[in-house]
C-alpha cells in the first residue's frame, strides 16, 4: 500500500505488523482511522465499534501463487490441497471460496490455513504449503526469489478486487469532516497521479520502499509495473454492490453472523469525482529522513 | 565447509592447555572458545544442509554491520534500554517494599501472597490487549508490560529473601534492644539483601526477555520491533539472526553490570566465594 | 555505597531518557504529548496501516 502524507493537516502513517493490533487500538480510540481488511472492518461494525468505510485502499494487488514447479494449471488442480491465507476476515478467504463456488467445488475441498503474510514465501519454499493467496508484495517476492509462480493474479478471478479499505472512527467523521474529507481527496490524488503514468509508480516505490515500509525498492516496482494491472489506484469509491456480495459470500461461510445494511458501516459521503482532483506536486513535501525516521 | 572445520579446531585447540592457564585468562579464552566452537557447528549445519534460507554466520554478522551502519541501530537500542530501564526501575521501586512488607507480617502474607501467585504466570504478552486499552500504543504500554513481567520476580524473591532470614539473626537482635524500624533497617535489610539482589538479576533477565516481545507488537522502535520489521521485509533471517544476537550480547552486559552490585561489601557475605 | 548506588541509577535512566527522546520521540513530539496529556485534542491524524497490499 503506498501512503502519501500530506501538510495543510498532518496526516502521519503508522505502520503496524499485524491487524489485532490495529484493531486493538481503533477500539480504544488511540487511532482514528486506518486501512484495514474489508471483512474485518464489517466484523467491528457488527460487534458494536463505530467505525465507517470511506474510501477503498486499492484494486486488485492480490495474487494465488503456487510452487515454481508444481503441476497445477487451474483453481480444479488445487483440490486436496493446503493453501494459506492471512486471516479468516480476509477477502482473500472469501475469494477462495467464491473460486470454490464457480468451479463447483465444495468449501471443503481445499485446505486453507491462516499465516501472517511475511511467511508465506518460505513456507511455500519449505513445501510446508502447496500455494498461498495474500497481497502484495509477498507474492512478487516468491516470483522473483524464483520459488513461486502467480496461477491467478485477482484481476483474472475477481476483477477490481477489493481488500484494504479505509476506515474512520464515527467521532472523527462527526467533528472533523474536513479532516477526513482531505484525507480521502488525498488518497484520491495519490491513487490518480499514481495510475497516470509508470514513471510516477517507479517514484513511489522508491520513495516507499526506502522511507516508509523499508521493503526493496525493486520489489516495490516489479510489483508496480509487471503487469501495471497487478494493482490499481482508481475507481476507489465503495460500491454497494461489491460490498453486498462480499456480506453475502461471508455470512454463507460462516465468516460473519450477522446482516448489515451497506448504509450501516460504509460512508460514501466523502467521495468526489476524480476529475475534479489533481496534486500540485510543487507543494507535496519531499519525505526527508528526519521526518520519516520514526 | 572448511570454515567450519577451522573454527571448531581452533575453538578445541584452545580449549585443551585451558586448565593451565591463570585465571583472568581463563574468564575470557573459555566462553569465548565455546562460542567459537557454536559458530563452527552453526556454520557446518548450514553447509550440510546447503539451505538457502537460513542465514549463515558471515551472512549475520554481515547484517550486524548493515545494522550498525543505518543510523537506525542506536534508536532501537535506546529505545529498547529506555524502556526496560523504566519499566524495572519502577518494578523495582514497587516491589522490593511490597515484598519486604509481604515477607515480614505473616497477616500481610497470608492475604496477598495468593493472589502474587495468582498473577505470576501470567505472561505479559498476554496482557498486551490490554495495555493497548489503557494506555495506548505507545512507550508507556511497553513500560507497563516490563513493569509487570519484572515485578513478580522481585516481589517472590523479596518476600522468600525476608522470610529465610535465620531466626537466630531476628532474635538475639531483640536480645540486643532492637526493635521495630531500627531491627529492619540494621539486620532484616543487609540479611535480606544477597538475595534481594539476586532476584533484581532474574527480574531484569525477564524484562529484556519480555521488551522483546512487547515490541514485535504495536511498537515503532526497539529491538523487539527490528526483528518484528526484518520479517516483514521478505526473506531477511539474517537481519532477524542479526538482531537476536544482538539482544543476547545486550542481556550480557546487563547482567554483568547488575552482578557489580553483588560486589559491594554490604552484600558480599551473601554469596558463596567463586 | 548505596548512594553511590542510587545516583548512578538515577543518572543512567536520565541519560537514556534524554537519548530516547533525541532519537526515537524528537524534541518537537515532546510538545505535542504534553498537549495532548492536558487535554488539548491531537493535531496529527495517525492513519495505520500494514505494509501489505
Amino acid at each position: 500500500m503506498t501512503q502519501h502524507s500530506e501538510r495543510g493537516s498532518e496526516f502521519a502513517g503508522r505502520k503496524f505488523s499485524e491487524f489485532a493490533t490495529i484493531k486493538e487500538s481503533l477500539i480504544a480510540r488511540r487511532l482514528d482511522a486506518s486501512f484495514i481488511l474489508a471483512p474485518l472492518a464489517m466484523q467491528l461494525v457488527a460487534s458494536g465499534v463505530p467505525i465507517k468505510i470511506v474510501y477503498l485502499g486499492h484494486r486488485d494487488g492480490t495474487t494465488l501463487m503456487v510452487a515454481k514447479n508444481s503441476p497445477v494449471t487451474d483453481f480444479a488442480g488445487l483440490r486436496g490441497k493446503k493453501i494459506a491465507i492471512p486471516n479468516r476476515f480476509s477477502n482473500q478467504n472469501i475469494l477462495m471460496h467464491r473460486m470454490m463456488k464457480q468451479w463447483g467445488m465444495s468449501f471443503d475441498s481445499i485446505q486453507l490455513i491462516e499465516l501472517p503474510p511475511p511467511e508465506h514465501p518460505t513456507a511455500l519454499a519449505a513445501g510446508s504449503i502447496d500455494g498461498y493467496i495474500v497481497g502484495e508484495p509477498f507474492p512478487a517476492q516468491a516470483e522473483l526469489d524464483g520459488i513461486g509462480r502467480p496461477l491467478y493474479f485477482t484481476k483474472d478471478m475477481w476483477p477490481n478486487f477489493i481488500s484494504c479499505v479505509l476506515v474512520v472512527r464515527q467521532e472523527l467523521i462527526d467533528e472533523q469532516r474536513e479532516l477526513v474529507q482531505e484525507l480521502v481527496d488525498g488518497i484520491a490524488k495519490s491513487g490518480k497521479w499514481l495510475d497516470a503514468d509508470l514513471a510516477h509508480r517507479m517514484d513511489a516505490a522508491e520513495v516507499v520502499g526506502k522511507h516508509f515500509n523499508r521493503q526493496n525498492p525493486e520489489l516495490l516496482k516489479f510489483v508496480l509495473s509487471k503487469p501495471p494491472d497487478r494493482v490499481k489506484y482508481t475507481n476507489l469509491a465503495p460500491l454497494k454492490k461489491d460490498f453486498d456480495e462480499i456480506m453475502e459470500l461471508a455470512l454463507e461461510m460462516g465468516v460473519l453472523k450477522q446482516r448489515l445494511e451497506f448504509e450501516q458501516y460504509v460512508d460514501t459521503s466523502f467521495v468526489t469525482p476524480l476529475e475534479t482532483l489533481d496534486w500540485n506536486m510543487e507543494q507535496l513535501p519531499r519525505p526527508t529522513a528526519e521526518a520519516t525516521s520514526k | 565447509m572448511n570454515l567450519a572445520l577451522l573454527l571448531g579446531l581452533a575453538a578445541v585447540l584452545s580449549l585443551l592447555p585451558a586448565g593451565k592457564l591463570p585465571i583472568s585468562v581463563q574468564r575470557w579464552l573459555l566462553p569465548l572458545a565455546v562460542a567459537l566452537l557454536g559458530v563452527a557447528i552453526w556454520h557446518g549445519a548450514c553447509a550440510l544442509t546447503q539451505t538457502t534460507i537460513f542465514p549463515t554466520p558471515l551472512e549475520s554478522f554481515a547484517a550486524i554491520f548493515e545494522l550498525a551502519r543505518s543510523s537506525r541501530l542506536w534508536n532501537d537500542v535506546v529505545a529498547s534500554l529506555f524502556r526496560v530501564t523504566w519499566g524495572f526501575g519502577l518494578a523495582a521501586l514497587v516491589g522490593i517494599p511490597l515484598g519486604l512488607w509481604i515477607g515480614w507480617r505473616t497477616r500481610s502474607f497470608l492475604a496477598f501472597n495468593p493472589l502474587v501467585q495468582g498473577f505470576r504466570p501470567i505472561s505479559p504478552i498476554a496482557w498486551i490487549p490490554i495495555a493497548i486499552l489503557w494506555f495506548g500504543i505507545g512507550d508507556i504500554s511497553a513500560i507497563f508490560l516490563i513493569f509487570l513481567a519484572s515485578i513478580f520476580p522481585i516481589v517472590v524473591g523479596t518476600t522468600a529473601a525476608v522470610q529465610n532470614i535465620p531466626q537466630v539473626y531476628v532474635r538475639s537482635a531483640s536480645n540486643f534492644g532492637l526493635t521495630g524500624f531500627e531491627l529492619f533497617r540494621r539486620v532484616v535489610l543487609p540479611a535480606a539483601m544477597p538475595q534481594i539482589i539476586t532476584s533484581l538479576r532474574i527480574a531484569l533477565g525477564v524484562a529484556w526477555l519480555v521488551i522483546v516481545a512487547a515490541e514485535m507488537v504495536g511498537m515503532q522502535s526497539g529491538l523487539g520491533y527490528l526483528v518484528s520489521d526484518a520479517r516483514n521485509m521478505g526473506k531477511r533471517y539474517d537481519l532477524v539472526v542479526a538482531a537476536m544476537i544482538l539482544i543476547g550480547l545486550i542481556g550480557i552486559v546487563l547482567d554483568v553490570l547488575v552482578r557489580q552490585l553483588q560486589n559491594f561489601d554490604e552484600v558480599r557475605w551473601g554469596f558463596a566465594k567463586r | 555505597m548505596k548512594l553511590k548506588v542510587l545516583l548512578g541509577a538515577l543518572l543512567w535512566t536520565l541519560l537514556v531518557s534524554l537519548a530516547h527522546v533525541q532519537l526515537n520521540i524528537g524534541w518537537s513530539q515532546v510538545n505535542a504529548i504534553v498537549r495532548e496529556w492536558m487535554g488539548h485534542k491531537r493535531k496529527t491524524l495517525d492513519v495505520g496501516f500494514l505494509p501489505v497490499t
